[in-house]
């Protein structure tokens, strides 16, 4: 493949914001080169471009130093000759610790896995929290990363509210319902949350009740919402 | 392809220090160079960057989180400095693996890719437990491969093999009473480069291979000669009318003792940039060489490259037998040491006259001017083991320190004196002086002879 292709495929796939002055600008994602004829783009048109992981942070470079916060799919960048963008996991953890589930747990998160595909295990403090794409057609975002917190003593304490991503919303506009953090959303597993009023209902029971009960009932809450 | 991360000795105690200091979880970066000569892929880190007390989201005795911000910034300035990026960390726990655990896993999974879209391959990520280094190196396309082999570098080599090669312990039974499992599980693990295969590297090679090391690289250009069959060991009077390679000699006798060796023959001149390249991916040098233009394309590698050189040369003063002078000159270049040249071992008109073509030697020599190089030296084959007896005791001091011999040391054989010399780096010196960056690897070309073919 010539320069000259792989600008032209990049290009292609770029999309754009607007500005199309049909003037070539190049630009850099890491080691690679792009020309694009925007001169705007926003965060997600970039993301879209580079191809960019949605896990990761989008930032502008600036010699030897990232410039600003973290490119946000509904920013607009005004793009100039030569400017040049990275991007790294938004969760870098690492750790010695690990996550050590229980065989109840284990089997439980596998069984979860089977049914919603990769799940994520993170450990925070004594407790892991548990994450997840739940499918949410009637949100503005599906599938939708939605939280719940494995306490350190499942079965015996129970599982207990949901956190969904917070940048989710009710597609019809609506508020979301059963919100607990109207105010600010909780940063957990490095991303930011909306904590859910969602329990069990009646007496929880270590032997009648379980974590993939408790995770299936999520989608009971996500289709609360109709559009 | 293998697999190696050599960490400067300097770098390695202080991150061992600040990583011992504290029951957290603690990370650094290393804006690392790269070596990818001779089969071998390696990184090479000079000083380690603790992670700042900013640049964590989280720390705990078990856990760690970065700021995506502070390793951006990291792979921007190992990009800027041409430089590829470690990610280093602890697990300081009594019972916390001595590997990646699945946390780290995914982290590397995620990050590393992600490193590789700003860096050059490889980028590398490696844990501190249990005073070991593990790790792995990401190449393109984000494939991981383990490291086989961390070295650290310095006065003494500290070889930490991924996997034990000593498996045949029955045979090395006698030196392991004294030097111990682990040294011998090193000796299993290093790759040897032995420059010059004649009186003294012959002999050196079939010792090392009956102390149990397993990986030699092997380089010299010439064959064998009636004259050699006094000195070269394993040389038959066969070899000698057939013109055998020397390395071809030295690698039947190494098989002869250890069939299961890897041996890299080459039978080239040891200043060609290629063959250097190969010689980057040793753990330790010998050079025999009685070439002071070889020994100054080799003197570069210990600094550049982190791996110590022991140079081996005999020296007998005599003429129809009257002797008057038998020495053994053993020389440790090591990172932090005095190179070759400022140990005097190099002679910059005898190596500017050993580089010439003959023709052009002939023309210097009709008026005068410098060494006669062609005349070959006198030579005696218990002087040659001396010297090697010497250099091997060194190699396994390297390993495991138990003399107390400085950097030079020269044994008068007539008189049976044995010299201790001082020698140091000079200030000045681009090979060694305090102005020189250690462990540049790839990123600074070696001074080296292109191939010059027949």
């Amino acid at each position: 493949m010539t320069l000259e292709e792989f600008d032209v495929e990049h290009q292609e796939r770029s999309g754009g914001h607007g500005g199309d002055t049909g003037e070539k600008i190049v630009i850099f994602f890491g080691r690679e080169r792009f020309t694009v004829t925007q001169e705007r783009m926003t965060g997600a048109e970039l993301r879209r471009l580079f191809n960019v992981p949605a896990d990761d942070n989008l930032f502008k470079a600036e010699g030897p130093k990232v410039e600003g916060d973290p490119i946000k799919d509904t920013d607009v960048v005004d793009l100039e000759e030569g400017m040049h963008f990275l991007s790294v996991p938004k969760d870098i953890r690492g750790g010695a610790a690990g996550v050590q589930l229980h065989p109840r747990q284990q089997e439980e998160v596998d069984e979860l896995a089977e049914r919603y595909g990769d799940v994520e295990l993170v450990p925070e403090g004594a407790d892991n929290l548990l994450i997840l794409s739940v499918p949410a057609p009637t949100w503005t975002v599906n599938p939708l990363q939605s939280l719940v917190r494995i306490p350190s003593q499942y079965p015996d304490q129970r599982p207990d509210t949901i956190f969904i991503a917070a940048d989710a919303k009710p597609a019809d506009g609506r508020p979301i319902p059963r919100l607990m953090t109207p105010a600010q959303p909780v940063q957990l597993a490095g991303r930011r949350w909306n904590q859910i009023s969602w329990h069990f209902s009646g007496n929880y029971s270590p032997s009648r009740h379980n974590l993939v009960d408790f995770v299936n009932s999520v989608q009971i809450y996500l289709s609360s919402v109709n559009p | 392809m293998t697999t190696a991360l050599t960490i400067l000795e300097s770098a390695h105690a202080i991150a061992r220090a600040a990583f011992e200091s504290t029951d957290d979880e603690t990370a650094a970066i290393a804006l690392a160079t790269r070596q990818s000569g001779g089969g071998r892929l390696g990184l090479f880190i000079d000083r380690f960057e603790l992670v700042p007390s900013d640049g964590y989201r989280e720390r705990s005795p078990g856990n760690f989180s970065l700021e995506p911000r502070y390793v951006a910034e990291a792979a921007l300035r190992a990009a800027a400095a041409g430089r590829t990026l470690v990610v280093a960390h602890t697990h300081p726990g009594a019972l916390h693996p001595s590997g990646f655990s699945p946390v780290d896993d995914r982290m590397n999974r995620a990050l590393m890719p992600s490193l590789l879209r700003t860096l050059e391959p490889p980028v590398g990520a490696v844990v501190y437990a249990h005073g070991n280094w593990r790790g792995s190196l990401w190449s393109e396309g984000g494939r991981e491969q383990p490291i086989d082999v961390v070295r650290i570098a310095g006065r003494r080599l500290v070889l930490q093999p991924r996997r034990d090669r000593a498996d045949d312990r029955a045979a090395f039974e006698r030196q392991i009473r004294a030097f111990g499992s682990a040294t011998q599980s090193v000796l299993a693990a290093l790759r040897v480069g032995i420059i010059g295969l004649g009186g003294t590297g012959s002999i050196g090679a079939a010792w090392l291979a009956r102390l149990g090391v397993k990986d030699f690289v092997l380089v010299d250009a010439d064959r064998i000669e009636v004259s050699n069959l006094s000195r070269v060991e394993g040389s038959t009077p066969a070899d000698a009318r057939e013109g055998m390679l020397k390395v071809v000699v030295a690698e039947r006798t190494i098989r002869a003792i250890r069939p299961d060796a890897d041996v890299v023959a080459l039978a080239r001149d040891a200043r060609e940039c290629d063959v250097l390249q190969a010689l980057t991916s040793c753990d330790v040098l010998l050079a025999c060489t009685d070439s002071h233009s070889s020994r100054a394309a080799l003197n570069q590698l210990p600094f550049q490259y982190g791996i110590p050189l022991i140079d081996v040369a005999t020296l007998l003063r005599g003429s129809e037998g009257a002797v008057t002078g038998a020495f053994a000159d053993v020389r440790l270049v090591h990172p932090g040491g005095a190179c070759l040249r400022c140990q005097r071992a190099i002679d910059a008109e005898t190596a500017a006259f050993e580089a010439m073509g003959n023709d052009e030697r002939a023309v210097h020599r009709r008026f005068g001017y410098g060494p006669d190089v062609n005349q070959p030296d006198p030579s005696v084959l218990p002087l040659n083991g001396l010297g090697v007896s010497l250099a091997v005791l060194r190699l396994f001091d390297l390993v495991e320190p138990w003399l107390t011999w400085p950097d030079r040391i020269t044994l008068e054989a007539r008189n049976l004196q044995l010299v201790e010399q001082d020698v140091r780096p000079q200030g000045d010196c681009d090979i060694c002086g305090p102005d020189v960056a250690p462990l540049r690897g790839d990123s600074y070309p070696l001074i080296c002879r292109r191939p010059v073919t027949a």
